[in-house]
């Protein structure tokens, strides 16, 4: 890919995303909020809660049409640089497979730190306004992952929830997190080509056979697992945080 | 510079079809739960039945969605 098609098609598109998720969460809510206004709270919230359980599942389609995608894309672009795949050649099962399991196994253990920032430090998301965010953040993805843009559904989340938070009347949201979130998006691009380069200068100094990426795969297990013990260690959250 | 390598009419597209989507759903399900919780009482059943219209067409939006997109690859 040249430099214009890495800005055309994936910057551009990974800033565009969030602020477009901001604006229609913000629009969405606002117009909710304007026709529940003057109904009972308990039953609305009771009906709204539904909808959240089929909106959360429309999120969870669309992660697994951009997110996954991409994490396969990264493993066939590897197979076919190596020769083990030809170009052009349909994905191989086992890698949908393994991409699928690690998104599953990373949705299932690392969840309640990132659900307490959306869910309460961004802003007190209440019921209509989680189902808005939520459906704001699937469509935002499906046509994103329809026109073939890769964006990252943690950054369109984010985005989402602060737009209901702005589209609510009186909601307090807090800008120093945003601040903080934004901060994160904007390092995260820089920060993980700065990791890829590194790791791919170690692979060639070590070798490019076996050894280099093996030392290198144990390496990336080794950090994941050393961060994930400390975040657990230090501040542990959980489901009585949120 | 950007204004030639960013593909305009296909972000375009995407920003469109977005707030289309996502007003057309809640506004659907807003409707259609309106209509069948009733304001205090219990709803008549034309409301009730205009409310699962609502329901059943945002549902089939869903599925006409995840259609268009496994059919359009």
């Amino acid at each position: 890919m040249t430099i214009d098609g890495l800005i055309g098609k994936v910057l551009v598109p990974s800033v565009v995303a969030p602020v477009l998720a901001l604006a229609v969460a913000a629009s969405v809510t606002f117009l909710v909020y304007r026709r529940i206004q003057r109904r009972d709270p308990e039953q609305i919230m009771r009906s709204f809660r539904i909808g959240q359980v089929a909106s959360a599942s429309l999120v969870a389609l669309a992660h697994g049409t951009n997110d996954a995608q991409k994490t396969m894309g990264v493993i066939v672009l590897a197979l076919v640089a190596n020769g083990n795949l030809s170009a052009g050649a349909s994905v191989p099962a086992w890698v949908i497979v393994a991409a699928a399991t690690a998104i599953s196994l990373g949705t299932y253990v690392g969840g309640w730190r990132i659900i307490r920032t959306l869910g309460h430090r961004i802003t007190k998301i209440e019921t209509p306004q989680g189902f808005a965010a939520e459906t704001s953040s699937a469509v935002v993805i499906l046509a994103a992952s329809q026109a073939g843009y890769p964006v990252s559904t943690t950054h369109v989340t984010s985005g989402a929830v602060l737009g209901a938070g702005l589209g609510k009347r009186a909601a307090d949201v807090r800008w120093g997190i945003a601040g903080q979130m934004a901060t994160a998006w904007v390092l995260t691009i820089p920060a993980a080509a700065l990791v890829a380069g590194a790791f791919y200068f170690l692979t060639e100094q070590i070798g490019t056979e076996i050894a280099g990426p093996l030392v290198v795969s144990i390496l990336a297990i080794l950090a994941a697992a050393t961060l994930f013990v400390q975040a657990h260690r230090s501040s542990p959250v959980s489901a009585k945080d949120v | 510079m950007l204004a030639t390598i960013v593909d305009w009419a296909a972000l375009g597209t995407v920003i469109l079809y977005s707030f289309a989507g996502a007003l057309l759903l809640t506004g659907l399900f807003t409707t259609g739960v309106l209509f069948i919780e009733g304001n205090g009482g219990r709803a008549s059943p034309a409301r009730r039945a205009a409310g699962a219209l609502c329901l059943a067409l945002c549902l089939a939006l869903v599925a006409f969605g995840i259609y268009a997109m496994f059919t359009t690859k």
